[in-house]
């Protein structure tokens, strides 16, 4: 058990850094938009991965490290409900529908064309 | 240097949400499985708004712990992978009542806690100033 929770950690760690790598790079993006597209690229990539990694039926290991860890951390439900919430108090409602929705349509069909590939 | 320690920190604090992650998800047994992945994320989406509205305010953190907890712990907790392909997997096997109860619980429920660590940091804040 401490095992998995190490790859997972670890894998995680991996992930969020990622993540922030590519947080920083959008910045200069931030301003152009009000769709918060960082956040919606990652969560869309991470599903096509997720997908990619849990249709190998890989060792549990793997799988924890990969998919549990790398593309957990990689991904995040919380940035995402957050920028919801900012944009729809902040008067982008309409902005605000599209992204939730985009980002579960398109989340839902990446994982399934990633358990495709 | 300040870059340094914010990738120190985020290391550091994604291990501890993505093991915690795993440690809930092992502990839990529940033949519907998939339920503790909403309450990680719901439950993170609340402390999130906490984190970057409040917990700065209040507290004399350094940007690099704060970044690290925003970023890292919470970042990690929460996902929204896991999330998309247990819901197809529930589509795929032909539960599409869970699975869009699935959905509307995880969006429904994490929109309301977000809202909710939102309104309370800036209710707080506000009560400082007063």
């Amino acid at each position: 058990m401490l095992t998995l929770i190490i790859l997972a950690g670890s894998g995680a760690a991996v992930g969020a850094l990622c993540r922030f790598g590519l947080m920083r790079l959008a910045q200069p993006l931030n301003g152009r938009w009000p769709l918060p597209v960082a956040t919606l690229f990652i969560n869309l990539t991470g599903s096509l991965l997720l997908g990619m990694i849990l249709t190998h039926h890989l060792p549990l290991n793997w799988q924890v490290f990969l998919g549990t860890g790398i593309m957990g951390g990689y991904t995040t439900f919380s940035t995402m409900i957050n920028e919801v919430v900012l944009l729809s108090r902040n008067h982008h409602r309409q902005t605000a529908w599209s992204y939730l929705g985009l980002s579960l349509l398109g989340g839902l069909g990446l994982t399934l064309i990633g358990t495709l590939i | 240097m300040s870059y340094l320690k914010k990738v120190l920190a985020i290391t550091v604090f994604a291990m501890l949400g993505g093991g915690l992650r795993e440690l809930l998800s092992l502990i839990v047994t529940w033949p519907q499985h998939f339920w503790i992945t909403a309450i990680i994320n719901i439950t993170g989406a609340f402390i999130l708004s906490l984190i970057t509205g409040l917990l700065p305010a209040r507290l004399s953190l350094s940007e690099a712990v704060v970044t690290g907890m925003s970023v890292g712990l919470v970042g990690s907790f929460t996902t929204f992978s896991t999330f998309t392909s247990e819901t197809l997997q529930l589509l795929q096997n032909d539960h599409s009542v869970l699975a869009i109860l699935y959905i509307g619980v995880s969006l429904g429920l994490g929109l309301l806690a977000g809202l909710a660590g939102n309104l309370l940091s800036e209710n707080w804040l506000s009560g400082d100033d007063a």
